[in-house]
């Protein structure tokens, strides 16, 4: 009789992470499950009460590598509670903010968690030792994203000069064009990142799921547009509960989420397979090279979808600052006139579509909120995946087994406990 | 009086969730020290909030003081002060980005031979880590202490 009993619980810092969790007798497979124990947040319960301008200032804090996303999530929010209209200016200084903020979060993604997979080293600690010149590359890289965020956002991590109607703080011209420089130099790392992952191998696992993302007919979106599926076109913001449609599950704390099937992806993946034809040049160029094609049904292939998305990042950031440049850029003051009302903001997170739904009385007092981030619309495409692929390899070692099983949660680099920071030391 | 950029440079970054009471307590820190002018030039003070990876903002600095709340097993409000070679440490492979945090990030500059010439980590033990914007008076009364050690190290790198 073999027994196969996979069991990687990841207790860090405060509560558990996620727990991968397979049993099998005689290759018959008993359980296979994703389970999300730790404690849920009460963010939404702390907005409530609070005033648009305190609202503004907390979401940010909710997560550190998509505070970005959240800042703009809650902003669009109320923008569209109160009816404020955007001057052209806002709309791009908010577009390159993006752009730092999606860069940061795919190279960390790419070169600190899935590289060192797909190099054969357990970390990106090994890496150093192995790879120097590419961890280097990487921090060169996400300076340059931390910096851009710094200019645009006021700070590296947590903007605070984005505002309702705005900004409260503007740069001056010659910080972009010194950015500008900059970000013309990444495209360079950038192409290196593309020949450094065209070499790798990646795991050959399909399973066709459906994916959601945010879509405009003008760009490839990330802060504007409708919700698209690739199984049932485009929807309108508004009706964004029939999409995500979250229930419980006994295994988890963290919702899950379904839409057309049995379940869906979002992300860098599902962006691509969306909005592919909307890539710049550059970008297309890198999706080209690393074989990534749309319609992509391999999971493990998100982390490509994020080099060619990276590579679209500045490519547009040159392009948005080139328009910045060529319009005089001013200290516009934001218009905004408070009213009852509920809003909804879009956006595409890093790792996936992102809502944030308030509505505000008349003073602009929250009453009430609703946030859907992007990890619990992927948690059941994640378990689906596991469903499809350990039946497929349940032959091999079990290491082999609970490493492919890593490497996919890995893929999906899901936001859990992203909101604590503790340090927890025993001393020597 | 002011010293121009010849001195050292310092750099304070206080790491944290402001929405977790205790949690925050290195960002209620930095705020803390922002309000204040203090009597050194080159001294940068960032607050560093959720950030998983702060290798690239702290790379250039000389002297780093990490400001955190500190899990120790002690009671709370107790100070902590040591560097990350007195302290055990767990690195465990990782699912997710969010899991990467203050050690990861000084290994990393470590290994890359760009970490600080002098790194201390300093905090105190939280009491409540719930959601809540504010923080415990043990607390509260240990960013005064903290703030006595950090004047002494900003001293000590200015003789």
């Amino acid at each position: 009789m073999t027994q196969l009993n996979i069991n990687v619980r990841h207790v860090t810092r405060i509560e558990g992470h996620g727990n991968i969790i397979v049993n099998a007798k005689d290759g018959k497979i008993e359980q296979i499950t994703w389970a999300i124990p730790e404690s849920p947040r009460f963010f939404e319960a702390m907005f409530r009460g609070l005033s648009y301008e305190d609202v503004t200032w907390i979401a940010p804090r909710i997560c550190g590598i998509c505070s970005i996303a959240h800042s703009t999530a809650s902003i669009q929010a109320t923008e569209a509670a109160f009816g404020v209209q955007l001057s052209e200016q806002t709309m791009l200084l908010r577009k390159l903010l993006y752009h730092a903020e999606t860069l940061q979060s795919h190279v960390l993604h790419f070169y600190f968690l899935a590289a060192p997979d797909f190099l054969g080293v357990g970390s990106v600690f090994p890496l150093v030792n192995t790879h120097k010149e590419v961890v280097l590359r990487a921090l060169r890289l996400k300076k340059l994203a931390n910096d851009l965020a710094d200019l645009i956002g006021g700070r590296k991590t947590h903007p605070n000069s984005c505002v309702v109607g705005g900004f409260a703080k503007f740069p001056e011209v010659s910080q972009l064009k010194t950015m500008q420089q900059r970000l013309s130099q990444a495209i360079g790392d950038l192409k290196e990142t593309v020949k450094l992952f065209k070499g790798l191998e990646i795991p050959d696992f399909i399973r066709e799921t459906e994916y959601i993302a945010l879509k405009d007919p003008k760009e490839y979106a990330f802060i504007s547009g409708s919700i698209a599926s690739t199984d049932t076109g485009i929807a309108a913001v508004t009706d964004y509960l029939n999409i995500t449609n979250e229930f419980c599950v006994p295994q988890s704390t963290a919702k899950f989420s379904k839409h057309n099937r049995d379940s869906y992806m979002v992300g860098a993946l599902a962006r691509f397979n969306n909005n592919y034809s909307q890539l710049l040049p550059e970008a297309q160029k890198a999706a080209e090279e690393l074989g990534l094609k749309a319609l992509c049904h391999n999971p493990y292939m998100i982390s490509v979808a994020q080099i060619v998305e990276s590579t679209h990042a500045v490519e547009d950031s040159l392009r948005l600052i080139d328009q910045l440049l060529a319009r005089e850029l001013k200290e516009e003051k934001p218009d905004v006139k408070v009213k009852a009302g509920r809003g909804i903001g879009a956006v595409e997170a890093p790792r996936g579509i992102l809502f944030h739904d308030y509505t505000y009385d008349d003073n602009g007092i929250l009453i009430e909120a609703n946030c859907v981030i992007p990890t619990n619309q992927n948690h059941n495409n994640i378990q689906k995946d596991m469903e499809t692929l350990v039946p497929r390899i349940i032959n091999q070692p079990q290491e082999e087994i609970t490493h492919m099983l890593e490497m996919l949660v890995r893929a999906y680099d899901p936001c859990i406990s992203c909101s604590t920071h503790l340090l927890e030391v025993k001393f020597v | 009086m002011l010293k121009e950029t010849a001195q050292a440079k310092i750099v304070i970054i206080g790491i944290g969730n402001l929405l977790l009471g205790d949690e925050g307590m290195g960002i209620h820190f930095v705020r803390m020290l922002n309000e204040e002018s203090l009597d050194y030039a080159n001294l940068e003070i960032i607050d560093g909030g959720i950030c998983p990876e702060f290798a690239s903002f702290v790379e250039d600095a000389h002297k780093l003081i990490i400001v955190d709340a500190i899990k120790g097993g002690k009671k709370p409000g107790t100070i902590y002060r040591f560097s990350i070679d007195d302290v055990m440490v767990d690195l465990p492979v990782k699912l997710s980005l969010h899991q990467m945090g203050v050690i990861d990030s000084l290994k990393i500059l470590k290994l890359v031979g760009r970490e600080p010439k002098d790194t201390i980590i300093i905090g105190i033990e939280p009491k409540n880590i719930d959601c809540g914007l504010g923080i415990s008076p043990e607390v509260k009364k240990g960013l005064a202490e903290l703030r006595k050690i950090v004047m002494e190290e900003i001293k000590k790198a200015d003789s």
